[in-house]
């Protein structure tokens, strides 16, 4: 019998995946319809990535089950893989800035995917058959925090560098404007 | 003792966090505003074409006021994509309506079953941004040209690889697969009629079995090639695929019923007896004009209808019948009496003045200027001595009797009857064989005789009919004296002439149709597919119709597109057999263009720098 966390936990993958299935069905559709959705996609992918860096901060000192913890985390970061391909048209950026970016969102999902394989590490406790697991191991704990020490600054970098892009991209045209007069 | 390391590990972790953010923004700022961030801020390698521009924005972008809707870019409407897309055709010009799909009036493709856009409500649906799901295409049906045409994605990149998806963006018929979806082909290749009347079928069934006309075409490619490209084949020129023993003796006019030559100038046959006897005085004119019954030309109306009386006079005498007066009115006798004096005048300036006298009554008859270049085909050569032999011979006191006339004293008709002309001498026609001006003292006219095929003169003054007459009907018949296809030339027997507008004929002088910048939608290689041809050459693909009686009908009216075809029309059966999914290329740009204009690369300004002019730097002191 499958323990109620388990379900959760699946029921969080299945609508992980579908999210990013209409996300990729969105992005077809409005290729198809001439129309660029990088806009949307770029602002959507930083909150996405913002509420990736809160909610990791977030739970490092709540008693939750890891897996529990990370099982969502690593949903909203391929929902996050998702959105980065169709804001980059599932092309790789040859600017500077652009590259710069691709390249720590790269470093990023790399990150991910070591806390992928930890998640899978962890085994599942006896607790967890009849509630809700309310501590963490020891040996999995300073696990989670060395992952965390290199995924969170890392993270709020390209968090960072997003915005300075999003802000550049999309205002360099008043500054040119108002500044330059062209 | 967990909970407190915890929060420890969570401030821990909220300042690596915040400092790693800020670091990472002031760092980028930094490198912004170093003399690197010109180069930072380009979000990624521009096209190899476009390199230059790479350290000017403005090359490519414009300095709209929807610029400063800054970050609201994609939120509100804005035209700056719209604006940005103008910057392009600086270099990229796509004719007038460069912005509006495939560059056609949106008007034109409006009415087409398939074109989601327009069939959704036409120009009312039109809102940029209206659907993230609909083209965004402007109130004015403009779309923008990054739609298409992305840049920044690399020097290697290809500007022009379109997707199919992109096509049915707009037409709403979905194409997966060529072979089962895209529609059959509506009377291709042949969607109109050959512009030069020439019956493939009557010439390879009946024409080229004939004895007596040469050894005929043995292939297809004795008459047609392929261009520099490929893509086309061009038709042999006349001399070469029409000429030899076939053709050739009806253009150079040799044998026809009247005469080798058109008739420019010719003494009109008049009733002298009555004009005499009304003693209408007209001066010299030769009776033996009678016996040629000589009528004014089209070319001689043209030139005397310059002045208001004479255009008056011409067109009460053409009611008449000059050769019998008996029946005229006084009016009438004296309107032919100023008419003759008209021509008598015309025929001594054209001697006297030549190629001036002649631009000067054409621009006054037509109210238009002729340049010198028009000028020298429509004279064709005339020269002074033609014209002077003509005037000396048949009317030797010319030059007295208009003297007489203008002193309001006009000389008594003198027929001219103890003057011997030499009816019978042909030999200036036989010396002319290879075209040009000659008289015919036979019949007291000035004729032309082509100079074989694409004969500049008859050319011209056809060209200028055709271009003229919709606004000045006095061309008229000069344009349909040489556009009728038993004209000398006979031209029209096989150029043929397009009702193209209401106004303004198209004469076909060639096979193809010089596109200049417009081309059509769909777009064919021949050379590619000659590999593919069997034993039966081109008739592989261009298959002849049975028989086509009534192809010769289709010239008999103006309109282009009804006609007969000579070949079978191709289906896409004929391009299924290679074109399908896994064998040859089915995307949409295989055969079909996007852009009705051919882009042309626009030269922006080349000032001409004089040495010394003014303004001019210069380095000599």
């Amino acid at each position: 019998m499958r323990s109620p966390s388990t379900a959760i936990r699946v029921g969080q993958a299945v609508a992980a995946f579908l999210i990013a299935a209409l996300l990729l069905a969105a992005y077809t559709a409005s290729d198809h319809a001439l129309q660029r959705i990088a806009f949307a996609s770029g602002w959507a992918l930083t909150l996405a990535l913002v509420t990736w860096v809160v909610r990791s901060w977030w739970n490092v000192h709540r008693s939750e089950s890891l897996r529990d913890w990370l099982a969502p985390q690593l949903g909203l970061g391929f929902i996050a893989l998702v959105l980065f391909g169709v804001h980059v048209r599932f092309r790789i950026p040859s600017g500077w800035l652009d590259g710069m970016l691709a390249v720590l969102f790269g470093l990023l999902a790399a990150s991910a995917g070591l806390g992928l394989l930890f998640h899978r590490s962890l085994r599942p406790r006896e607790d967890e058959t009849e509630a809700p697991a309310e501590g963490r191991s020891p040996e999995d704990l300073r696990r989670a925090h060395r992952w965390l020490l290199f995924t969170i600054p890392l993270s709020t970098s390209v968090v960072a560098l997003a915005l300075v892009h999003g802000v550049l991209e999309h205002s360099h045209g008043l500054l040119a404007h108002l500044m330059l007069g062209k | 003792m967990r909970g407190s390391f915890g929060s420890r590990f969570a401030r821990t972790l909220l300042w690596l966090g915040v400092g790693a953010g800020f670091a990472t923004a002031a760092l980028a700022s930094l490198l912004l505003g170093s003399p690197l961030g010109g180069r930072i801020v380009i979000p990624g390698d521009l096209t190899v074409a476009h390199a230059s521009f790479s350290e000017d924005c403005t090359r490519c972008h414009a300095a709209s006021f929807d610029a400063t809707k800054g970050v609201l870019q994609g939120i509100v409407p804005s035209r700056l994509s719209l604006a940005d897309s103008r910057k392009c055709l600086d270099c990229h010009s796509l004719g007038e309506h460069s912005l509006e799909a495939h560059g056609m009036p949106t008007a034109l493709l409006e009415p087409l079953p398939d074109v989601a856009t327009a069939s959704a409500g036409g120009a009312s649906n039109r809102n940029h941004d209206a659907s993230i799901f609909s083209p965004p295409v402007s109130a004015d049906g403009e779309y923008a040209c990054m739609l298409c045409h992305q840049e920044h994605q690399g020097s290697v990149a290809d500007l022009t690889a379109i997707g199919d998806a992109r096509c049915q963006a707009c037409h709403s018929h979905q194409i997966h697969a060529f072979e089962d979806d895209h529609p059959d082909f509506d009377r291709y290749p042949y969607e109109r009629r050959l512009r030069i009347a020439f019956d493939h079928g009557s010439h390879i069934h009946q024409h080229f079995l004939a004895k007596d006309t040469g050894p005929p075409p043995t292939a297809c490619t004795d008459c047609h090639t392929p261009d520099a490209t490929g893509a086309s084949m061009l038709t042999a020129g006349f001399d070469e695929a029409c000429g030899g023993a076939c053709h050739a003796r009806e253009v150079a006019g040799r044998g026809r019923v009247d005469g080798s030559g058109v008739p420019f100038i010719v003494l009109p046959a008049l009733d002298t007896l009555t004009l005499k006897r009304a003693g209408v005085g007209i001066g010299q004119w030769p009776a033996d004009s009678a016996i040629a019954e000589g009528r004014i030309t089209p070319f001689m109306e043209l030139l005397l209808a310059g002045s208001p009386e004479t255009a008056e006079d011409l067109s009460r005498v053409k009611e008449l019948d000059l050769l019998d007066l008996r029946d005229a009115s006084r009016e009438d006798l004296d309107a032919v009496g100023r008419l003759v004096w008209a021509i008598k005048a015309l025929l001594l300036e054209l001697s006297a003045d030549g190629h001036a006298a002649l631009r000067e009554r054409i621009e006054q008859s037509l109210g238009k200027e002729i340049s010198p270049s028009s000028l020298a085909s429509l004279a064709g050569g005339l020269s002074p001595s033609t014209v002077k032999a003509a005037r000396m011979k048949w009317l030797p006191s010319l030059d007295a009797e208009l003297t007489q006339h203008e002193l309001g004293a006009d000389p008594p008709l003198d027929s001219m009857e103890s003057m011997v002309f030499d009816a019978g001498d042909s030999s200036e026609e036989d010396w002319v064989a290879a075209g040009g001006w000659y008289c015919s003292h036979a019949d007291f006219s000035l004729r032309y005789r082509p100079q074989g095929h694409a004969d500049t003169f008859l050319r011209s003054w056809l060209d200028l009919g055709a271009q003229v007459m919709h606004a000045n009907p006095r061309v008229t018949p000069v344009f349909a004296a040489l556009a009728d296809s038993e004209a000398v030339g006979r031209c029209m027997k096989c150029h043929s002439v397009d009702a193209v507008s209401e106004t303004m004929p198209k004469l076909n002088w060639t096979a193809r149709s010089n596109h200049g910048s417009t081309r059509t939608l769909v777009k064919f290689s021949h050379a590619a597919h000659f590999p593919l041809l069997d034993d039966r050459g081109c008739q592989t693909c261009h298959r002849l119709n049975g028989g086509t009686p009534h192809f010769m009908d289709a010239y008999a009216q103006s309109d282009p597109s009804v006609f007969s075809s000579a070949f079978q029309h191709l289906g896409t059966d004929t391009c299924t057999t290679c074109h399908a999914s896994r064998a040859a290329d089915t995307r949409c740009l295989t055969c079909h263009e996007y852009h009705a204009q051919r882009p042309r690369t626009a030269l922006r300004d080349a000032p001409l720098r004089l040495s010394g002019s003014e303004g001019e730097d210069s380095d000599s002191p």
